[in-house]
Parts: C-alpha cells; structure tokens; sequence
C-alpha cells in the first residue's frame, strides 16, 4: 500500500507542475511624444525577427523600450540595419526582412512600406524625390521613389569575378550632384551622379570598405574593416578630396582587430571611430590616435553616435549578440555618464533635436 | 512505386531461389543475444528500449516525430527541416545517436538530423539516459540512442505499408525478412515526398495573413540491407548497409520570402560484425564505414556548398564469463573521421583511438554495483577519460521498489567545424567535460495478473564545463571559444498502467520532466544570462498516452506538452498537441491488412517550436500496412 501512496503521489506531483501556470506580459501603452531625444536603434538577432527601437526622452531622462511594437502592434522584423529621418518621416531599413518600413516622425506608426529589398543595407535621400539604399547581394544600388514608396530603378553595380558579396555596397554621402558609395568586398569608393543614376568613377581603396562621412572640409572619409577579407589585411581610413584623390590613407597596426562605427561630431572636424575601444581623431591630425578615450574591454561594442546638441558619446555593447543589450553615455571626454539598457545588439543611434 | 516493385523482385529473388523450404521455426537467432551486456547494466543506469511494437504505431514518421512523444526533447524547424535532439537540458551535439552501435552524429556538424530518419526503416531504439550513454560511446552528456536494425527480428515476414496523408505526403515502404537459421537477410525500402505546404496565420506581417507554406517539399528514398550468416553454431557474421537520399527544399522564415534554399543530403553506413561464441566467452570484431554527403544551394547569398564527411570504425570486444557474479564486456575501438568543405582550407582529418570496460558485479541478489570507463586518445596525443559508477538495491520483492544511483564524468570533442572552419575555427579548443549524477527509484506493481502499475521517478545533474560557444572576435567574424559554464539538472517522471487479457490491451502513460538549465558563467561585468534557461529548453514538458486494442480494432491518443522556452529576448510560449489514431487489422486470404487513420494536432493549434517557423495545424494521414504470410 505504501507504494500505491508514492506513485499516487508522484502522480499528484506531475499533475501540479503540469498544469502551472503561465505569464504574460503586458506592453505598456507608448507615450506618443518622440520630438526630443534619441533613437537607439537594437538591430536585433538574425533570423530572429526581435529588431527594436527604444527612445531616450532627454527632456525626462527615461527610456521607453521597444516603441515600435508597442505604437504599430507588430515586431519591427529582422535585423533593423538603420533609420533615416527625411521630410516628416522615418525610413526604417529592416535588412534580413527585405524591406523598408516608412513610418510618421511624429508617431511612429508605419504609413508604408517598401518590400522585396534583397538584403537593404544604408538610405539616402538623394533629391526630394529619389532615395538610394545600397544592400548585400542586389547586385546595385537601388532607387527609391519617394512619392510612390516603390523601387523604380537599379544602377547596376556587378564587378567581375562574381561572387556572392561581390557587389554588397555599404554608407554613403552626397556632396552636390554627386553620391560616394562603399563598395565593400572590392575595396572601391563607387561616385554616382545623382542626376543620371549612373556610376561615374570607381576609387580603389582597400578592402573592407564601409564607412564614409564628409567632413567640413568637404573631404571625403572612407574606412576599410580588412578583417573582412580573406586572408585579412591590416585596416585603413582613406581620406580624400571630393575628385576622389586620395589625400590621406592611415594603416591599422593590429591586423586582428577591425575599426568599424565611423561617425563625427556635429561641427563635422572630429571623427569618431570603435577601434576595440571608442577613438576620437582631429580630422587634421596627421595620424590615427594611440589610445582610446573610452576602454573596450569588458566590452562588445556595437553601435556608436555622437548627439549632435551636447557632444555626448552614445556606445551600444551588444555584450554575446544574443541577450539584450546595453548603451553606454559618455561626455564627449569619454566620462561614463550613465547607462540604459536595450533590446538586441543596438547597432546606431537617430538623434531627435 | 514502380522502382520498389522492380527492385523488390530482384532481391526477393536471391534467396527464393536458394532454399526450399522456409519455415518460421527454422529462426531461433533470438537466442544469441549479441547485447547481453547491456542487460546488466539496466538496473543500475536509465534506459528506455522501444521495441518494434511499439513503432509499428509511427511507421510512417521520422524519429524526430516518434521522439516527440518521449521525453527526449526534439528541436524542430518544421516539417522537412532539420530536427535534433536534447537530453536532459544538454545541447544537440552533446546528444549521441548511434546506429547498431555506429556513431551517426557528423564529425563536421556534432548531430544528426533526426527528420532524416525513418522510423520504418528501425526494428528498435534503445534510448540511453545519462551515463548510461557511456555504454556505447562518450560525448553523450544528456544521453544517447541506439537505433536498431536487425534483419533476424521476426521469422519470415512481408510487410507493405503505403501511407497518404494531408500536404502531399505520399510515402511507401517494403519490409522482407526471409532466410534459413544458416543465411538470413531482411530488406527494408521506401520513398516518400511531401509538399508540406500546409497553411498558417503569419502574425509577424502586416495584417496577419493566411499563408501557405512555399518551398518546403521534401523527396526522398532509402534501402536498408541486413544479412546474417551463421557458419556454425559458435560463429556468427552480420553485415548491414543502409543508403539514403533526400532532396529538400528549405523554407523560409515568417519573416521573409524572399530567398530559396534547398539542399540535398546522400549517406552511406555499412557496418560488419562478426562474433564467436564460446561457453565460457564470447568475442568479436565489427568494421564500419560511413560517407556523409551535403550540397546546400542558397539562392540570395549565392552558396553552393557541397561537403563531405567520411568516418571508418574499427572495434574488437570480449565478453568473458566467471564463476563470480561479474559481468564483464571489454574493448578497444579506432575511429578515423575525414572531412572536407570549401571553408576548411583543405581535408581535416581525426584519428580518435580508444579502449573501454563495463563491469558489473552482484554483491547480493539485491545489490549490484557497476561500472563502465572509457578512455580514448585523439590524434596520438589528448588522452580523455570518462566513467559512470553505479549501483542498484532492490528494496521490496518483486520490483515493488528498486533504487539506483549513478555518476561521473564524460567528455565530448569539439566537431570539426567548430576546429577548423574558416574564419573562426579554433584549433587550440579543448574538449567539453561533465560532471554528473543520477539517483531514482522504478516500482512494478502488480495489482492482478494482467493489471501492472510502473512508475519511476529520476533526478538528475550535469555540470558542464568549457561548453564551446561561438562568440563575436576582435575582427569582423565569431570565433569558436572553451567559454561557458552551463548547470542542467532536473527531474523525470513517468508512470503507467497496463491491462492485458484475451480481446482487451490498453495503457495508459503519463511522464513529466522538470528541467532547468542554466547559464552558469559570466562572459562579462554586464552580461545578464547568468543564472538563466538555455534558449529553446522547456523547463517543463510533459507527455501522456492512452492506447487500447479490442479485438482487431485498436486506437490511441497521445498528448504532448511543451513548455514555455526563451529564444533571445522574445519567449515562445508553450503548447500542447493531440495525436489520435485509430485503426482495424482484417484478413483476405492469407494476408492480414492494417488500416490506420491518424489526424495529428487534432485541437488544431497554432503554434511555434522555433521562433517565427510555423507548424502545421490539424492534419491527417491513412496508412494501409499489408503483412503477407503472417
């Protein structure tokens, strides 16, 4: 009988734990009011659809998470590679989900979107018109018509021997009629007229190229992650005169580590760059910096900006890329100020002045 | 269909032609128990057998869909696509799957894909929990299986089954088994395609839209050949060899449509043992050869990879027999894993050499005590050892109440990817390790001569250490790293109930499983996964079974639970499915049919195993089994 007594009572015991109960999550109305402070853009896991957009009221000092699930009742999709704020809107570029989700900058609520991107990487408005977006594999760069919200045309963009990532195309800036565009795995800086949509002129940089800003100088600064490449080479950042003359090009010593996050400051004479660490360059000084002004370790550094009204420093750590992540505020000294945390690998940051 | 009928002639024809006579009786190989090793161990290590009956009823599944009613968890992607499995809150490569002994997991990969094997080409599955695993290899911290072919399983026997069901699924299978107790074979072909192009609601679109699943139709076929020669009464030769293809397409995500996939997968094991029996010892050696072929096609990121994995096995083992209550099985084994793919920068190559002991000894006829080592040697130069210790005490008579409690350590290789793939293989990785433990009791209870109760209750703890974790580098790529610290512990219940008399079967089961496992290392000063569930490991699960026969009618309902599971920062929640099926066995003339109707997720659930990869809702399926001569 003793035994009919146990198993009756493992039987009871699996019956409790079976029928436990489960939580649910309640998502906290969003405020509505997104017109100071910053994007933190949480790119999120690929092929795991948790891309995100948490917005830091500066005016209140407090963090509302995952605002674009809250306002638009959807996931933001897969791997949310950047946003472009342009004429009234948000231009969300959802990489792995093959869109463009264009959304009011007043409410965030998606008035429409854009699909059948192959793998979208970077939006410039190019006139009030047109926009490119370079991607992975698309074989181009893009054109967007602003007014109907639909791919209308391709510059084509398909450098011999084919390859996968061959034409994978990255940043760009406009100066005047033209548009400088990072062509990644060939190491090209691609000039565009924005006036015919044709390729123009193909720098050769090194390869690896991803990032470019402009500076007040109208120079041109193009950095080349080389641990991209295969073999990796040591990395690079090109300056160079808006004819596409190489002006400058300084070598990476740690062939192991790539800098990547190229951003600058709002008076445009300062770079900024993650280099393991966050790096911070005089655009006329006559070499790369030899210390960091913030210190990676511990860290896995992942989005950088620089809010354009203060100089603060803003640093995503994606700590494994998996867990959510943490921004780190920084003065413009590197003085840790604060920090806030966020959704998945938050990967850039949209000022809101 | 026709293919199958052309091919079954042909080898029916072999052994027709070369006997006169076939007679049930002349099969007594049943005899010669070639695992009765493994007996020993069963009271004092966990172990599960799930013998041909109880298959029958999944014929026409994939051992990932029969696993999924254990309480072995199966990660599925989804009708086609790869499926693995996990024991006790380990990870798949810490899951061993070995076929007669033979070592399926990929050298390349550290799992096998559980959708690529058919439950009807299996005659057994001997599911192996904890150290019990140590029996037939090492790596296995959660637990192995053995899957069983065995050509002598059942006298002379036909067997066609034909099977159609919902989503284009058409499959049809040949099973023979013919031969004298001097020379037996037994056959085993099928194919079978699937569309899988069920509907879902995508709720991560823009309106929730009914869709329908695109690009996930699966074509395969295979032929599993057994023969069994037994010169004289003291020796014994089997051979095996087991071909299989499958082209599939791969799906895409809730996500995106936008990419097509596919990939196709070709594997060839052949395995040869032969064994002598002598009155006081038995021995014998077994060589094995296994080549594992994988193209992948990518449409969008333009891959077109195909790779190779070959694996040659050797062993040798002695099973003496003493006046002493010891039970001894001893030997020595050589592995050679040869692997290629374009990111490998060239063939790798492994060379494991070991050798290992399972020892039992009966201090009492309610006590016995046990143990099995292993140690092994990888390339002439990592010298790994791992062991379970164990021990039994019969309580009450009658198997009223048994105690057992076992532990150790264990060990697992790193795959050959995580080494050597490019960029990020780490060729300096050290192997995984375990520590751990188990204690339960099982109780038999017979309330009448046809009534029995059994239950069993099982804790268990696994300590792992240098888990290997692919995490982001300096560069722009992950690296493979000796990282993480992971605390997989838990309990398992089970009990069931058996009735038996002349026209009335049925059972009725239930068993739960309570499993945290947890993150226990600290990769940096804000790392918050400490202390966490792994991502896709339920902490609950559970499954019950009610199945009966009367007369020829028989039918069966199966339950599953799977609990809630963390993915990255989205948690899926859990979901319970129904199975039931309901069948009638006739004859005309000398042929015995089976009819079976099967409908699958019967309350019609809408649910996710793995983030944003739908799973199909209610579906059916018809199955006609056809036993000639029996």
């Amino acid at each position: 009988m003793e035994i009919k007594r146990i198993s009756l009572a493992v039987l009871f015991a699996m019956g409790l734990l079976f029928f436990s109960c489960q939580k649910t999550v309640d998502n906290p109305a969003p405020s509505g009011n997104y017109q100071h402070g910053v994007w933190f853009i949480d790119e999120g896991l690929f092929m795991s659809g948790n891309a995100g957009l948490d917005f830091y009221h500066l005016d209140k000092d407090t963090l509302e998470s995952n605002v674009f699930e809250n306002v638009n009742g959807k996931p933001l999709g897969d791997v949310c590679q950047c946003m472009y704020h342009y004429n009234n809107k948000y231009y969300l570029v959802v990489n792995a989900s093959n869109e463009i989700l264009v959304a009011d900058d007043k409410t965030l609520k998606v008035s429409a979107v854009i699909p059948n991107i192959t793998y979208p990487r970077y939006f410039l408005p190019v006139s009030s018109k047109k926009a490119y977006v370079t991607d992975n594999t698309g074989k181009g760069i893009n054109i967007i018509d602003l007014q109907s919200n639909t791919v209308s045309g391709q510059i084509p963009y398909n450098p011999k021997p084919d390859s996968a990532y061959a034409s994978w195309t990255e940043q760009m800036v406009q100066y005047g009629n033209k548009v400088y565009v990072a062509g990644v795995e060939r190491g090209k800086l691609l000039v565009i007229n924005a006036l015919t949509d044709k390729i123009n002129d193909t720098i050769s940089l090194s390869k690896g190229a991803e990032d470019v800003v402009l500076d007040n100088q109208n120079r041109i600064w193009v950095l080349c992650d080389g641990t991209i490449a295969n073999p990796i080479i040591n990395s690079k950042l090109y300056c160079l005169d808006t004819s596409g003359k190489i002006l400058n090009a300084y070598t990476f010593p740690d062939i192991n580590t790539g800098p990547g996050n190229l951003t600058m400051n709002a008076a445009k004479d300062t770079l900024f760059y993650f280099y393991d660490g966050v790096f911070k360059m005089g655009i006329n000084q006559g070499t790369l910096p030899g210390k960091s002004i913030i210190s990676g370790s511990g860290h896995n550094f992942y989005g950088l900006g620089v809010n354009p009204s203060n100089g603060d420093i803003y640093a995503g750590d994606a700590l494994d890329y998996v867990q959510p992540g943490i921004v780190f505020q920084y003065n413009s000294s590197g003085k840790l100020l604060k920090s806030h945390h966020t959704g998945v690998e938050p990967n850039g940051f949209l000022f809101v002045p | 269909m026709r293919y199958l009928t052309l091919i079954w002639f042909l080898l029916m024809s072999f052994p027709i032609l070369g006997q006169s006579r076939l007679d049930k009786d002349t099969f007594r190989m049943k005899e010669v128990e070639l695992n009765a090793q493994k007996k020993q161990d069963k009271e004092r290590l966990k172990t599960i057998h799930i013998d041909s009956s109880l298959l029958n009823n999944h014929q026409s599944e994939t051992l990932a869909d029969l696993l999924s009613q254990s309480s072995v968890f199966v990660k599925d992607y989804g009708p086609g696509m790869m499926a693995t499995p996990g024991f006790r809150g380990t990870s798949y490569d810490q899951t061993k799957i070995y076929w007669n002994g033979i070592l399926l997991n990929s050298s390349m990969y550290g799992t096998q894909d559980l959708n690529l094997i058919p439950v009807f080409l299996l005659d057994g599955v001997d599911i192996n929990f904890g150290g019990a695993s140590l029996v037939n290899g090492s790596g296995g911290f959660g637990g192995s299986m053995n899957l069983i072919s065995d050509g002598k399983t059942a006298p002379y026997q036909a067997e066609l089954i034909s099977t159609i069901g919902s989503f284009g699924k058409i499959e049809n299978g040949l099973s023979v088994n013919y031969g004298t107790n001097k020379i037996w074979a037994g056959t085993k072909i099928y194919e079978e395609t699937a569309q899988n192009n069920f509907p879902f609601i995508n709720n991560f679109q823009w309106g929730n839209p009914v869709q329908t699943e695109n690009d996930a139709a699966t074509k395969e076929y295979g032929l599993l050949q057994s023969i069994g020669w037994r010169p004289t009464e003291k020796d014994m030769l089997t051979a095996n060899i087991w071909y299989q293809y499958t082209d599939r397409q791969l799906p895409q995500t809730m996500i995106s449509d936008l990419n097509r996939e596919y990939q196709i997968d070709a594997s060839l094991r052949s395995d040869i043992n032969y064994r002598h029996y002598e009155s006081n010892y038995n021995w014998g050696i077994d060589g094995s050869y296994a080549n594992e072929f994988l193209f992948y096609h990518n449409e969008l990121d333009d891959i077109n990879e195909p790779s190779t994995n070959q694996r040659y096995n050797l062993k040798a083992d002695i099973n003496p027999e003493f006046k002493l209550p010891l039970h001894l099985n001893a030997g020595t084994e050589e592995i050679e894993e040869v692997a290629n793919t374009q990111e490998y920068n060239g063939p790798k190559q492994r060379n494991r050499l070991g050798a290992w002991a399972d020892a039992g000894y009966d201090l009492s006829k309610k006590f016995q005590v046990g143990l099995v080592a292993r140690t092994e040697e990888v390339n002439f130069k990592t010298l790994e050892t791992a062991f379970t210790a164990s021990a039994s005490y019969k309580i009450l008579k009658k198997d009223l109440l048994d105690l057992h409690i076992n532990g150790g350590r264990n060990y697992n290789y790193p795959n050959l990817n995580d080494l050597y793939w490019y960029p990020g293989g780490n060729p300096n990785l050290q192997p995984e390790h375990t520590w751990f433990g188990e204690a339960g009791f099982t109780s038999d209870i017979s309330i009448s001569k046809t009534n029995i109760i059994h239950s069993e209750l099982t804790a268990f703890s696994n300590w792992v250490d240098n888990y290997i974790l692919w995490t982001p580098g300096s560069g722009s790529f992950w690296e493979a790293q000796n990282l993480k610290k992971v605390w997989a512990r838990g309990m398992e219940a089970s009990m069931s109930y058996n009735h038996k008399s002349n026209n009335l079967n049925y059972e009725i089961r239930g068993s739960f499983q309570y499993t945290p496992s947890t993150d226990q290392s600290l990769l940096s000063p804000y790392d918050h996964t400490l202390g966490t569930q792994l991502i896709y490991i339920p902490l609950e699960a559970a499954q019950a079974l009610c199945k009966a026969s009367f007369k020829q009618y028989h039918a069966s309902l199966e339950y599953t639970y799977t609990g809630a599971r963390n993915t990255t920062d989205i948690p899926l929640p859990g979901y319970s499915l129904v199975n039931i099926f309901m069948g009638k066995t006739f004859r005309i003339h000398k042929i015995q049919f089976d009819l079976t109707a099967r409908c699958y997720n019967l309350l019609n659930m809408s649910y996710q195993a793995i983030i944003w990869r739908p799973m199909p809702g209610r579906w059916y399926e018809l199955s006609l089994k056809a036993d000639l001569w029996k």
